[in-house]
């Protein structure tokens, strides 16, 4: 097969986009992607659709397919290190949703969306173990998913509050990208939460991280909480994002070439807020080599 | 670890005892303490979520057990018992397990008597016909004496107290169990016999009571004999010539037996 370095020339420029999964827009408060695009057509680029099989796609994100309009597919149901997730019959809904939407890619986090069974009663997300052998297992499903499908296949690093392994989650995903030879989506807030959990300064890992493959970056906001006296980050989609959040994104967007899309996952949030927050990540990224394409629509 | 606060303290107290059972090298023993030991815990809603999810098959049993026992802890114990760690180490669907917890428990006694207990058996079998592959289409043609035939993996049947199936109805679509001295009572020593299918098309299931002398049958079938020992126990069961054959041609009609080919 072609090399990612190749490959990537093949995929389209997103621009600034949003996200949602099944039902989202229908919670009181929250934001519609349809009302966001009328509003502010070029922060909704393009929605990134929150997929578990079991539940399809709901009417806004059928909607947004009926006219035309650009997504992705993250998938929120395929713990992708474990050869056992991929059933027969999860691949087949998978490969026919895929059809149906035609993203532009597919992405997710790459982590454990459920425990044993895929039941609605085991689902969770949990990040990877970040150990060499786990590292292979990944590159594995994603090479296996990318090779089913015909679609880009775009690990996430989870968030999380515990992380088990030896390695640091940016040399871990390193590997796993070498391995699969893919592009990756690097969550700014979970990278964030990651580094603040281990007392790390937000940039720790970055420099051996191969930037080249950032193909998505996400932003989001998050709040701090306190469990048995405990300190940690629930990335809670709300428009307070983290200072190192921004930090992460200024620097990986001065040297992500490849970076085709952005998304501020904002879903929980007022039109107003979102848009707010929208502005905040359009400054920040107007003096970029993204922000310099997006302000010339070219790829 | 996530869900069981018991296990974690048990796991850095001492993990080698503690992970004993577990698939695991001393190196990797180590990292599961890696962490501090108050982020499994930090997410204190997720019992509670997981839970709520399994409640939504369990709701008649859970919520006698938690009027019987004044609250959801007897149910959180869930959490803490060998059937939610063997169930994780096995790769079970998590619902069988707590199922399986639910009846044993108040099989013990500790969760307010046979009410309960029947309940669980009950919602058990419904959330299995659930993960049964859907009815196949009914085979062309009649079929042979010595075709072996079973009994079709979208059935269940229950023996359960007389009175479990009035008792379920009775506490609504809500399953609510306020008011026990309103609910049906069951029997300390007669039985009824339920069935519960997945009917064709929509999947859904129905539940309702069998005649003792088809519920020997079916489970006579099993998982395959030859068509003439099931014949051979419809006479037993008091069925003269020509009735055995039209049971079990009635029983074949209606998908409840199948030929084990079908499988």
């Amino acid at each position: 097969m072609t090399g990612f370095s190749e490959r990537v020339k093949g995929l389209p420029f997103l621009g600034i986009g949003i996200s949602t999964e099944y039902g989202a827009a229908e919670t009181p408060g929250s934001l519609e992607p349809e009302e966001l695009r009328q509003a502010r057509p070029s922060y909704a680029s393009f929605l990134e659709m929150g997929v578990e099989t079991r539940k399809g796609l709901d009417s806004a994100a059928e909607a947004w397919l009926h006219k035309g309009l650009p997504c992705t597919y993250h998938f929120l149901d395929l713990n992708l290190s474990e050869p056992e997730d991929f059933d027969a019959a999860w691949m087949a809904q998978a490969a026919a949703l895929a059809e149906h939407m035609k993203p532009a890619w597919l992405c997710g986090d790459a982590g454990l969306w459920h425990f044993g069974h895929r039941e609605p009663a085991q689902m969770l997300l949990l990040p990877p173990i970040l150990t060499d052998e786990s590292a292979s297992a990944l590159a594995e499903g994603i090479v296996r998913l990318r090779d089913s499908l015909g679609y880009e296949v775009l690990p996430e690093n989870p968030p999380g509050v515990a992380y088990i392994g030896d390695l640091h989650l940016l040399d871990f995903f390193a590997r796993v990208c070498d391995r699969a030879d893919t592009g990756m989506l690097l969550d700014c807030a979970h990278l964030a939460i990651y580094q603040r959990l281990h007392e790390h300064p937000p940039m720790t890992g970055l420099d051996g991280f191969p930037m080249e493959r950032v193909i998505e970056v996400h932003v989001a906001g998050a709040e701090i909480r306190e469990h048995q006296g405990f300190e940690y980050v629930e990335d809670d989609h709300s428009m307070a994002v983290l200072p190192e959040t921004w930090l992460l994104l200024d620097q990986v967007t001065a040297q992500a070439k490849e970076l085709r899309a952005v998304v501020l996952e904002c879903e929980r949030n007022s039109l107003d807020e979102a848009i707010a927050g929208f502005q905040l990540l359009e400054a920040r990224l107007e003096d970029t080599a993204f922000g310099r394409k997006r302000a010339r629509g070219l790829p | 670890m996530h869900h069981d606060p018991q296990f974690v303290e048990q796991v850095y107290d001492d993990r080698d005892r503690a992970l004993a059972d577990e698939d695991l090298g001393p190196s990797e023993r180590l990292l599961l303490t890696q962490p501090d030991r108050r982020a499994w815990g930090a997410d204190a809603e997720r019992r509670q979520r997981v839970l709520s999810a399994l409640e939504l098959e369990f709701s008649a049993c859970c919520a006698m057990a938690e009027q019987a026992t004044g609250g959801r802890d007897c149910l959180l114990g869930f959490f803490s018992s060998s059937a939610f760690h063997q169930c994780v180490r096995s790769f079970q669907p998590l619902v069988f397990a707590f199922g399986r917890y639910l009846v044993g428990r108040s099989q013990e006694g500790l969760f307010g008597g046979n009410k309960v207990a029947a309940l669980a058996r009950l919602e058990l079998a419904a959330a299995k016909v659930r993960r049964t592959e859907s009815p196949s289409p009914p085979t062309e043609g009649a079929f042979g004496p010595l075709v072996m035939l079973r009994r079709a993996p979208w059935i269940e049947l229950l023996e359960l107290p007389e009175g479990t199936l009035q008792l379920f109805q009775a506490m609504g679509p809500r399953r609510t169990a306020a008011g026990p001295s309103q609910l049906p009572s069951l029997s300390s020593d007669t039985s009824e016999h339920l069935i519960i299918e997945r009917a064709q098309p929509d999947g859904s299931l129905s539940i309702g009571y069998l005649p003792e002398a088809l519920f020997t049958i079916l489970t006579t079938a099993g998982e395959g004999v030859p068509r003439t020992a099931l014949v051979a126990c419809a006479r037993a069961e008091g069925a003269e010539p020509p009735q055995d054959e039209e049971v079990l041609q009635s029983l074949e009609s209606d998908r409840l037996l199948v030929p084990l080919s079908d499988r």
